[in-house]
């Protein structure tokens, strides 16, 4: 009974936040001058220049997705398994990687590796003698590998995660049967850590084929145009949303199917691996590889955050960037400048914590009810919960705000021009990112650990607060950090619905862009990484240092 | 009271209630609306000037007026595009707005968003296709579309738009993309009516690189990039920066954008908005303008422009009937696209 009345309002509660946006969308892909009609998806499927995005938008997406995990996976397993040294260290740096813009990581390589001037191949030219410089970040190579800096964190974080919460006990059995690591590795924990490696390359290959900055900076003048930068070109005048539509829909199919997939594929398989006990778990001994590890992780670490935030925050003290190599000379004057000066600075840093942290804390309670209820089967049609949780995923930002604006700018719910409907579209767009960080955790909790509470008396819901809630606080947590980071740096959807009062960061960067002032940008984005790794530090601590797992440490 | 006198009184009144519905408002703010403007104490300024110009107009227009300008700062699309936006949904949130393209005003007073209201500079209007005869808008500004070149790296720079096509500028260039810039469109319109599509092939030719804005200032001071087909307004911030990025006015022809500024049919504050209006299209106002780049529209002897750059009066500037342009759009976001991707 009171499962349904749950189901319910959990029901309730995901219509207005996911269908509502998604109702006006079809509606508008429907509408055209002359009433309803086919027109906007006849229109589409006719463009060449579509079809050809569509085609690089695939590649880009398979790319960038495959070699995140390539980076992603084994660092999160160097990390939580092994005896590598320097283990948070490298995890701090993912995270630093996960909380950067796109767009401020494509100014950042566009400084190191534009063909003529950037400063890598400046220095390449100066060490020996060659004419012209070996990088080209104008490419579709420079396009994926600056994609991947901001997307392999997530296969770091969902196989992090998932093997901090494995409980050591099937490993260590078979270690003491006698298989070796590379065995028990191959055989038993890559097999249970699959759920989370499928489930992340869905993530990175939604992710990549809906990012907007690093196209627009790199892709359009390598004239790799992709679906999200075709989709910027309808709303310029005159702007033709219904088309916008008709291309976004059909995005979101791809993701129901790729989501059935992940279904399908992982259906017959028993997960569950968290057994509650756990206990400390023995660190893989690398011997002397432990410091090739850390030096391929550190590589990873080296072009995806260090090298990028060097560029950056050298521009940000640099009086004039495009004279820092020949003077070089050191100035806070675009900190002063981008606090004090600049109207949006200092508002946009207080508006965005609270939007992104009422986003998050929101979304972590709808996560975990509507992962419980599908997980468990408790109600009939619970999978439809969990695909309408993921649904935002795939939509674009930009098309996404447009939905919002239509859904919350008229009765019965008046929010635009108020930090509310920036925090909808936030808790609606990243929902799925908690969702899948508690989906995951608790689909790695036993059942039978409630139903065993259960027999001996306990109702449902004390089962839930007393063996559920704690086991599964590092994935939640992870849930709330997984919103948080993406809705402070979130511009496509806010570029549309922010109001003076209501500016965010996003777009106080997006205003120094289009000043245009790298060194704005560069300064904004110092400020915003600097927030982010106190919020993450503050967690870390909030949770005895556990936050995203703990090396070593077990999720009981 | 006889018939005839009755009859006589009508017409009178008749006559003298059409003369009062047909009279132009004298241009201007009255007394009555300075002071209902200064009881509003604030107007809301939606425009896609730069910060810095922005910034400029919102303070010294408060100084003036003695009103708060609250401002939000976009792109022009964007800006069009919120207002739009608003209005549909029944939202009155701005009260005036700014944007660089004619079009967005002409589609405005279509869809009955906008009041009229005539400046005090009216007679000082240069030309009639900077205003709306009717006056629900008029051209807060002129863009002025140009070569621009990095002096430090580029010693002999082009004089007009058909040397770009000159093998010597291969891989120097940079341009917008028509599907994305206003200027790169109207600039594009001009090339095509000018040169042909064969200049393109030229500059496809010469490897220029297309973005998707045309403010390439970064790329061209980095040396990235030498020279930028865009506009001369962007020199003005860049060179605030010590940005080494200069303006070729091109010989054969600089491309006036006309921008646009009128006053949303329901302001919230709609005698605030009209005071901003009349100061932004004063003398005074439109030396913030022209100091950040910008032609202004009013010919007026109290507007200075810089020395460094030859006056707006003796430039070849080509104006475009906005319904031309329209008619070509399709054709130029096609074989651009052909060429240049997108």
């Amino acid at each position: 009974m009171k499962s349904t009345v749950l189901w319910a309002s959990v029901t309730a509660a995901l219509a207005v936040l996911v269908l509502l946006p998604l109702g006006w969308l079809v509606v508008k892909s429907f509408q055209t001058e002359a009433g309803l009609s086919l027109a906007n998806y006849v229109a589409i499927g006719g463009q060449k220049s579509f079809r050809a995005a569509t085609v690089n938008s695939l590649v880009f997406g398979v790319a960038a997705s495959l070699i995140g995990l390539v980076l992603g996976a084994p660092m999160a397993w160097a990390v939580s398994r092994t005896n590598m040294p320097l283990r948070g260290l490298v995890r701090a740096g993912v995270l630093g990687a996960f909380v950067t813009p796109g767009f401020v990581l494509a100014v950042a390589w566009i400084l190191l590796a534009g063909p003529n001037a950037g400063l890598l191949n400046k220095l390449w030219i100066a060490l020996t003698g060659a004419s012209r410089g070996i990088l080209d970040v104008y490419t579709m190579t420079g396009l994926v590998l600056v994609s991947v800096a901001s997307t392999f964190p997530l296969a770091f974080i969902l196989v992090y995660n998932t093997l901090e919460l494995m409980s050591g006990d099937v490993e260590e059995a078979a270690r003491v049967l006698g298989a070796g690591t590379a065995r028990v590795t191959w055989t038993i924990t890559l097999p249970l850590a699959l759920p989370a490696i499928v489930a992340s390359l869905i993530l990175m290959f939604l992710e990549t084929i809906i990012l907007y900055g690093v196209p627009a900076m790199i892709g359009v003048p390598a004239r790799i145009y992709v679906l999200t930068t075709q989709l910027f070109s309808l709303f310029e005048w005159p702007p033709r949303i219904g088309l916008a539509a008709a291309i976004s829909l059909p995005l979101l199919l791809v993701t129901a199917v790729l989501l059935m997939l992940q279904r399908r594929l992982l259906a017959r398989r028993s997960f569950a691996t968290n057994r509650g006990k756990g206990g400390r778990r023995r660190p893989i001994d690398l011997g002397p590889v432990r410091f090739i590890a850390l030096g391929l992780c550190g590589l990873v670490l080296l072009f995806t955050l260090v090298l990028p935030y060097a560029v950056i925050v050298w521009a940000s003290v640099s009086p004039v960037w495009v004279r820092a190599l020949s003077s070089a000379s050191f100035s806070l004057e675009h900190y002063r400048f981008v606090l004090f000066e600049f109207t949006s600075g200092s508002r946009s840093i207080w508006n965005s914590l609270v939007t992104a942290v009422i986003a998050a804390s929101v979304g972590v309670v709808i996560a975990v009810i509507v992962a419980y209820l599908a997980e468990r089967r408790i109600v009939r049609h619970a999978a439809l919960l969990g695909f309408l949780a993921m649904a935002p995923l795939v939509i674009p930002g930009m098309v996404f705000a447009v939905g919002l604006f239509a859904a919350y700018s008229q009765p019965p719910l008046v929010l635009y021009g108020t930090l509310w409907i920036l925090m909808l579209a936030y808790l609606t767009k990243f929902l799925p990112f908690a969702y899948m960080s508690c989906h995951a955790a608790v689909q790695g909790v036993y059942p039978e650990l409630e139903h065993a509470a259960n027999v001996l008396g306990a109702s449902r819901a004390r089962a839930l607060r007393d063996i559920t809630v704690p086991m599964i606080r590092a994935g939640v947590l992870g849930g709330w950090i997984l919103v948080f980071i993406p809705a402070i740096k979130e511009l496509s959807s806010s570029i549309l619905l922010f109001t003076a009062p209501t500016t965010v960061i996003a777009t106080a960067i997006f205003d120094l862009y289009q000043l245009p002032s790298w060194e704005g940008v560069a300064a904004l984005s110092t400020i915003l990484l600097a927030l982010n790794g106190v919020v993450i530090a503050a967690g870390s601590w909030a949770l005895g240092g556990r936050l995203l797992g703990r090396p070593g440490g077990s999720g009981a | 009271m006889s018939a005839r006198l009755v009859i006589a009184w009508l017409i009178g009144g008749g006559v003298l209630a059409s003369t009062l519905a047909h009279a132009q408002p004298a241009p201007g703010v009255t007394a009555e609306e300075r002071a209902a403007a200064r009881r509003e104490g604030q107007v809301t300024y939606y425009t896609a000037r730069t910060t810095v110009t922005a910034n400029t107009i919102a303070k010294k227009a408060g100084e003036a007026l003695g009103i708060k300008v609250n401002i939000v700062r976009l792109a022009s699309t964007l800006v069009f595009n919120r207002a739009v936006q608003e209005f549909d949904a029944g939202i009155n949130a701005a009260d005036v707005i700014d944007t660089s393209v004619t079009d967005h005003f002409v589609a405005m007073k279509k869809k009955g968003m906008l009041q009229p209201f005539t400046p005090s500079s009216i007679a000082k209007f240069t030309n009639p296709a900077y205003y709306d005869p009717e006056h629900y808008w008029h051209a807060s500004q002129i863009g002025l579309g140009a070569i621009n070149y990095n002096p430090q790296l580029v010693k002999d720079p082009p004089k007009s738009w058909k040397e770009l096509t000159d093998p010597k500028f291969k891989d120097k260039l940079v341009q917008g993309h028509v599907k994305a810039s206003g200027t790169s469109l109207l600039l594009d319109y001009w090339l095509v009516k000018l040169y042909g599509w064969e200049y393109f092939k030229g500059l496809q030719k010469n490897n220029i690189m297309t973005h998707q804005s045309c403010d390439q200032s970064n790329l061209v001071a980095s040396g990235e990039r030498v020279i930028l087909l865009c506009d001369h307004q962007i020199t003005v911030p860049a060179q605030s920066r010590s940005l080494p990025v200069e303006t070729v006015f091109p010989e054969d022809g600089v491309i006036a954008q006309i921008g646009g500024m009128g006053i949303l049919k329901k302001a919230p504050h709609p005698n605030a908005a009209r005071l901003l209006v009349d100061w932004c299209l004063s003398p005074e106002g439109q030396q913030v303008y022209v100091d950040s780049g910008l032609m202004s529209a009013v010919n007026d002897p109290k507007i200075k422009y810089p020395s460094k750059y030859p006056h707006p009066s003796t430039l070849k500037l080509l104006v475009a009937d906005p319904n031309d342009v329209g008619r070509m759009l399709p054709e130029l976001r096609e074989k651009f696209s052909e060429l240049f991707g997108g």
